[in-house]
């Protein structure tokens, strides 16, 4: 017990036999860690190409959810609801398949087309248009949730001339990472259909089963799910947020100490590597989120 | 050493540690913005965590100079927290 707490007090608080500085804080600790969290970050690499099912991304987005998703802040605002349409789902898929094969992440590709070339290719002549792009997203709720806190993506999806949308949701490598691509594109024909509107629907759930099925190709999913036993970002994640509470907490507990007992010592300043940290938390958690992308015509 | 000559505020830290600990927190956040704002682009990301870690030991050498207690130790202790958040930020981003 004596040994532990003596190992304990080594390593995470300033004391005689760690020269007044908590071990972990040490320069060979430090390159310890780093080269612990390297190996651990290139095994998982390298355990989620060859056992996928085991350690890899987790993605529940299906069509369905999107559509009813985007329905249900539609009807909410007082909006008709959007009738899934093939050709607008064809354009769509087309615009995702595109973007995986250029390795491009916006509305326009690398060889100027736009996405209502991808919409007019596929015979589908509008009057008013619009596309909101979204990656790296593991659930359907999320996109939609994404889409509506940024002004842009929330005006082009409450875009109260819109009758008709179209989804893919297309799962690839987009420089070099594996994502899962949601395309979101709407139109208004020019020749005009009628439009459902709130007051003649009931239930929202009937709208997103009323609909259309969407297509499905070898490259598209109406649903791109993957349950891997381990959520690979979640672990990268995690890891990040052990070592740097840890961390955190150890600069937090060496300052008290070495400030309570008025030590003086040679070392680089606790608050300046605290403040780093946090940030670095901070860099963390905004990477975990989504991109998303939005274009109006 | 300048540091002795200054009036000492909260845990040992000088008026003016606290100026630069003001403009570390600045240099940060500015970078945690860029971070968010170039979110379609991991690799953009990364630049910007390169950024905001080489700038933080910037920061250090500078902070350390001015003081007065500039150590070679300091350096490679500002360098090593800088590496660990880049490693890490290596295996979420890229």
């Amino acid at each position: 017990m004596n040994a532990i707490t003596a190992t304990i007090t080594h390593l995470f608080t300033p004391h005689h036999t760690n020269n007044h500085r908590p071990r972990i804080l040490h320069p060979e600790m430090l390159v310890a860690i780093a080269a612990v969290v390297f190996v651990l970050h290139t095994t998982m690499q390298i355990t989620a190409q060859s056992y996928p099912l085991i350690l890899g991304y987790a993605t529940n987005i299906s069509v369905e959810d999107l559509l009813f998703y985007t329905n249900q802040e539609r009807l909410n605002h007082g909006l008709n609801s959007l009738q899934l349409n093939t050709a607008l789902s064809r354009a769509a898929e087309k615009k995702a398949v595109d973007m995986f094969e250029d390795n491009y992440w916006a509305h326009t590709a690398p060889d100027g087309a736009t996405p209502w070339d991808f919409i007019v290719t596929e015979g589908y002549s509008y009057s008013y248009a619009g596309e909101n792009l979204a990656r790296d997203f593991s659930d359907s709720k999320g996109v939609v949730v994404a889409w509506m806190n940024s002004s842009s993506h929330r005006d082009n999806l409450l875009r109260g001339e819109y009758q008709e949308i179209g989804f893919a949701v297309v799962n690839g490598s987009l420089d070099g990472n594996e994502t899962t691509l949601v395309v979101q594109m709407f139109g208004t024909p020019q020749i005009r259909r009628p439009i459902i509107t709130n007051a003649s629907i009931s239930d929202t759930n009937e709208v997103a089963m009323q609909v259309p099925t969407p297509i499905v190709s070898s490259n598209t999913l109406s649903r791109a799910v993957k349950k891997p036993v381990i959520d690979q970002a979640s672990m990268q994640r995690n890891v990040g947020y052990t070592i740097m509470g840890v961390l955190g907490t150890v600069l937090i507990v060496d300052s008290f100490l070495i400030w309570k007992r008025k030590t003086v010592r040679i070392a680089g300043h606790n608050l300046a590597h605290f403040i780093f940290i946090v940030s670095l938390i901070g860099f963390v958690i905004l990477s975990s989120r989504g991109s998303i992308l939005s274009s109006v015509q | 050493m300048r540091k002795h000559h200054s009036k000492q505020t909260i845990f040992g830290l000088t008026e003016l540690d606290l100026w630069h600990h003001t403009v570390l927190i600045f240099i940060l956040t500015t970078a945690l913005f860029a971070f968010l704002f170039f979110s379609p682009s991991k690799i953009l990301q990364f630049t910007i965590g390169c950024i905001a870690a080489l700038l933080y030991v910037g920061w250090g050498v500078l902070h350390h100079y001015i003081d007065g207690d500039l150590h070679f130790k300091n350096v490679i202790e500002y360098i090593l927290f800088a590496v660990l958040g880049l490693v890490i930020l290596t295996g979420i981003l890229i």
